[in-house]
């Protein structure tokens, strides 16, 4: 397996200043052909061009393949044989990610090469998408997931609730008071479980077997 | 991504993106009801396309990629593509034109770099693509197969 990383620029990159600004940051350059014969997929078939390539710690190399759009760059993160492991190269794109964006971060190339985005996208060997894709927790990310419904959810049940409850004036009415709290807990479960219905029609839903 | 307790990096979140794996099923499975009765089923090798298609003497092999449609096309697509279309040449013993039917970004380096290898791209849409017009795509390239020419992206949409 290898993995592409692909990082949105904040502005456009040229490629010779990129190369240029890698070499200083993480030297190690080794021959382009040389990572070719190391890779999977390029082993079988050199591209027609690549930028750069260079090793990485934990045995695994990088080949910058190239600057598309202008504003994304693209890395081909490897191990340097098959006895390194997926994990062991998640870990090489976690450490690498991180000094890149670092280095981008304006001391070399200054903030107009600023990382907007990284993206790392996990392969097969033969060049199909595993489906696994990992991002950079941000505090975007972090808000999105914290304020998902299904976190936010018994929150805005029992404020729904309160906010019935006071409207009808049946702070001194207990039974009724039960009843309507009952039926808000009801209707958001109701609703909660046609949105879910809806949204996971057409996927299967996976869990551990007990036995 | 981020460091657990104890220091050590942890690659999070790796996920599986939703819509990727179902949108590229959807149109591999949408293309072989459509082309059922030019497929060739048999498959050899690591390296194995998502369709191989014979027809009127010619063989067209497609593969589809699909993913985040924000992204650039993967950097190895090129290749990915270059080894199915040696791998289906050399098995079959006849020329063979490589088709990807992708919904990522593509740029005029990538259009130029595929054209270049004699690669046809036809961009789809997101879930919402039309299947009847990506068969005529396909279609119009596996009839004139090998003699199409054109370098310019098909749109199927």
């Amino acid at each position: 397996m290898y993995c592409e990383i692909t990082i949105r620029h904040r502005r456009p990159i040229k490629p010779d200043d990129l190369k240029s600004a890698i070499q200083q940051s993480f030297g190690n350059g080794i021959p382009l052909n040389q990572a070719y014969a190391r890779s999977a997929i390029y082993g079988v078939m050199p591209p027609p061009a690549s930028i750069f390539a260079f090793d990485l710690a934990r045995n695994c190399f990088v080949i910058l393949r190239k600057v598309s759009n202008v504003r994304f760059s693209t890395y081909h993160l490897e191990g340097t044989d098959r006895t390194v492991s997926v994990d062991t190269m998640l870990h090489a794109v976690q450490e690498f990610s991180e000094q890149i964006t670092a280095e981008l971060r304006g001391k070399t190339l200054g903030s107009d090469c600023r990382v907007r985005s990284l993206t790392v996208q996990l392969f097969e060997d033969n060049g199909r998408e595993t489906g696994m894709e990992g991002k950079p927790v941000t505090l975007g990310s972090v808000f999105k997931e914290k304020f998902a419904w299904r976190e936010i959810a018994p929150a805005v049940t029992a404020f729904a609730t309160a906010l019935l409850l006071i409207w009808r004036g049946l702070n001194k009415e207990p039974k009724q008071a039960v009843f309507y709290s009952l039926l808000i807990v009801l209707v958001f479960a109701l609703g909660d479980t046609v949105a879910g219905y809806w949204w996971g029609r057409d996927s299967m839903k996976w869990s551990l077997r007990q036995n | 991504m981020s460091k657990d307790p104890s220091g050590v990096p942890i690659a999070e979140p790796v996920t599986s993106g939703p819509g990727i794996v179902r949108l590229h099923e959807r149109v591999s499975g949408d293309l072989r009801k459509n082309f059922r009765e030019v497929l060739i089923e048999e498959r050899v090798g690591e390296f194995t396309p998502d369709l191989v298609i014979r027809h009127g003497g010619h063989v067209t092999v497609v593969e589809v990629k699909t993913g985040d449609p924000t992204m650039p096309l993967p950097s190895s697509a090129n290749v990915q593509m270059l080894i199915l279309k040696d791998g289906v040449r050399k098995w079959l013993g006849e020329e063979v034109v490589p088709v990807l039917v992708t919904n990522y970004r593509i740029d005029e380096a990538d259009q130029k770099e595929m054209a270049d290898s004699g690669i046809k791209i036809i961009a789809i849409q997101g879930l919402n693509y039309d299947s009847k017009s990506l068969s005529k795509k396909v279609s119009e390239i596996v009839e004139v197969n090998p003699s199409l020419s054109s370098n310019s992206i098909l749109e199927s949409e």
